[in-house]
């Protein structure tokens, strides 16, 4: 499993508070999740994250 | 991650907790800044004002205006536009230095009242003094708790003085409490007393918003709005404003161009005075946070006349227009004083050369059922209820937004039982408007008053029934509450209706992050507020 963040990102910082693991915040001030898939352990919060992003910016790939 | 911002004034803030890196709303931490200074120099011009009240002197009302639509610009998705915050700043300084110097005595007045700083002071004196400078938790979330109130309350005020209303006891109310909130001699007892009178005069501001509605609109009565589309350009206005609305419709009148109501702006259909024209076309579209697309396939101008305002696409930049205290940068501005008439003109050439809005939807919607519509059909619904057509009411007045756990309005609106009818209120009855949910002997199951305002037609409603089934307490009635929120309005409706002496609200999808434990506990032990559970959980609690 993987995820995307695509461009309608507005940078809240909420994917990357609930799931460091996979989300991170970019220079540009957007989020941007791991190119590898996303380990077994961190699952459960990266489908949080996703659930939770409010602009629904987070796609599975 | 690097605290950049602190914001947890709306229910969908980071995490539950609060934003800090950007708001979830769209806000950047520089315009969070200003907006936190912003409210700082408010309350610092509160506190003179107050002081010369106390001394005997006279207040005028500008200064109450500026007041009020400086709390309003800083309401979640109001105002995105730092350079228009920043002109606000200036301005109360401007003001609260010329109050400074009539007061008789200004001793003891707290920093705010005193501080002056020009633009390049700015940045540092907001990082100074935002919501975590209260160092006790308890302290700082009643003092926000009350703060956000105001805010809600100031928009109610704002309308109304729109429509040249206002009330003195109200405005100085409103700076008498934004003045609390910095005096540090304040105890958690105090503030909470403060919070409970902050709810009486939101029940005063909302029915001096009814009145100014009504006596300039007539009172709204049961409607069917289209929610399809017609064949000329249209404009879409949004947000609250009804003034505004009644200068687009009359300066829109023979131009070939539609007007068509967006998410809060739909009770407008419901109001006498606006079936006149023939060019109000209808509603078009959902709740504030599906703008995005919906503005997309509008095609023509959407003047934005309060919150909520989503940062637009560049695609549509251009089509966005604000006004009142509203600002997105990059976007046009619509300037006005109260009793002036503002210039649509710009926007109207624009929407002429538009094509006309594409369909999303087709049918209709009814609403309309406010105190006087829902009055004149008591012995209706005094009938159901007795025969027990009618077993209970449930208010689901209240915010719409993004999570998708606010899809538990949808589905508790679909599995209530089928002799409940739903009050309803404010944006959030779009989860459940469209759903079909048929009559009870003529008695449609959702019963829209209007806008978030109206509510305060739910409490007169809840009032009446209570009148008429000879009962001493308002919780004595069939009547739930499950509450949905989102921005500060709803939080001056919440303590409007415990001050009116509602128990038992259920509010959601989530409780707000500013209220600490203590507080929290507060409010649970004395009012028995609660969240939302299950649908079928909270199904079984309310309907047994």
């Amino acid at each position: 499993m993987k995820y995307v963040v695509n461009e309608s990102c507005i940078g809240c910082g909420l994917c990357a508070t609930t799931c460091p693991e996979v989300f991170s915040m970019t220079d540009a001030g957007v989020a941007a999740a791991i190119a590898e898939e996303v380990a077994e352990e961190n699952r459960d919060s990266a489908a949080e994250a996703r659930e939770n992003c409010p602009v629904g910016a987070i796609e599975e790939v | 991650m690097e605290r950049k911002m602190f914001c947890y004034q709306c229910q969908e803030t980071a995490g539950g907790k609060g934003c800090t890196v950007c708001g979830v709303c769209g806000k950047k931490p520089d315009v969070a800044a200003m907006q936190d200074l912003l409210i700082y120099v408010t309350k610092g011009l509160s506190c003179v004002a107050d002081r010369l009240r106390r001394e005997g002197q006279r207040v005028g009302k500008e200064v109450n205006h500026l007041v009020t639509m400086n709390l309003f610009v800083t309401i979640t998705n109001a105002n995105f536009d730092r350079q228009a915050i920043i002109e606000r700043i200036r301005e109360t300084l401007d003001v609260k230095r010329k109050l400074l110097s009539q007061t008789e005595n200004a001793s003891g007045l707290p920093h705010a009242a005193l501080w002056n700083g020009d633009v390049g002071e700015f940045d540092a004196q907001a990082a100074e003094v935002g919501v975590l400078a209260t160092g006790n938790e308890d302290i700082r979330s009643l003092r926000e708790l009350i703060t956000y109130g105001l805010k809600g309350l100031a928009a109610y005020s704002k309308h109304a003085n729109a429509l040249l209303q206002d009330n003195e006891d109200v405005d100085a109310f409103i700076q008498r409490a934004l003045a609390k909130t910095l005096d540090d001699s304040l105890t958690v007892n105090d503030l909470v007393a403060l919070t409970l009178e902050t709810g009486k005069y939101g029940v005063d501001g909302m029915a001096l918003l009814d009145k100014a509605n009504t006596e300039a609109y007539g009172h709204p009565e049961i409607t069917a709005v289209d929610i399809g589309v017609r064949k000329n350009p249209g404009i879409l206005i949004s947000g609250h404003d009804l003034r505004d609305l009644e200068m687009l419709l009359e300066q829109t009148a023979g131009t070939g161009v539609d007007v068509y109501t967006h998410s809060e702006m739909l009770p407008a259909h419901y109001y006498p005075a606006f079936k006149k024209y023939p060019h109000f076309a209808g509603n078009y579209g959902n709740a504030w946070w599906k703008q995005k697309e919906e503005f997309e396939k509008f095609h023509g101008p959407v003047l934005m006349t309060t919150n909520c305002v989503v940062p637009p696409a560049d695609s549509y930049r251009d089509r966005l227009w604000t006004t009142g205290a509203t600002g997105v940068p990059g976007c046009r501005h619509i300037g006005g004083a109260y009793g002036e008439t503002k210039d649509f003109s710009a926007l109207i050439e624009q929407a002429k050369k538009c094509p006309p809005p594409e369909a999303i939807e087709t049918g209709s919607i009814v609403g309309g059922f406010a105190h006087e519509q829902v009055f004149a059909l008591a012995d209706k619904v005094m009938d159901a209820v007795k025969s027990g057509a009618i077993r209970k009411f449930v208010v689901m007045a209240g915010c719409d937004g993004r999570m998708k756990s606010r899809e538990y309005y949808t589905e508790f609106a679909r599995k209530l039982p089928k002799d409940v009818v739903i009050l309803t209120a404010g944006c959030a009855k779009y989860k459940y408007n469209k759903l079909d949910l048929g009559d009870i002997g003529g008695i449609p199951r959702v019963l829209d008053a209007g806008q978030c305002n109206d509510s305060y037609s739910l409490a007169l409603i809840a009032l009446k029934l209570k009148e008429i089934f000879g009962l001493n307490d308002i919780n004595d009635l069939p009547l739930a509450f499950n509450i949905a929120w989102y921005e500060q309005k709803a939080v001056i409706v919440l303590l409007a209706l415990l001050y009116l002496g509602v128990k038992n609200i259920h509010l959601g999808p989530t409780l707000p992050a500013f209220l600490s434990p203590n507080v929290a506990d507060v409010l649970v032990k004395n009012f028995g507020i609660a969240g939302i559970g299950t649908v079928g959980d909270d199904l079984k609690l309310f309907f047994g």
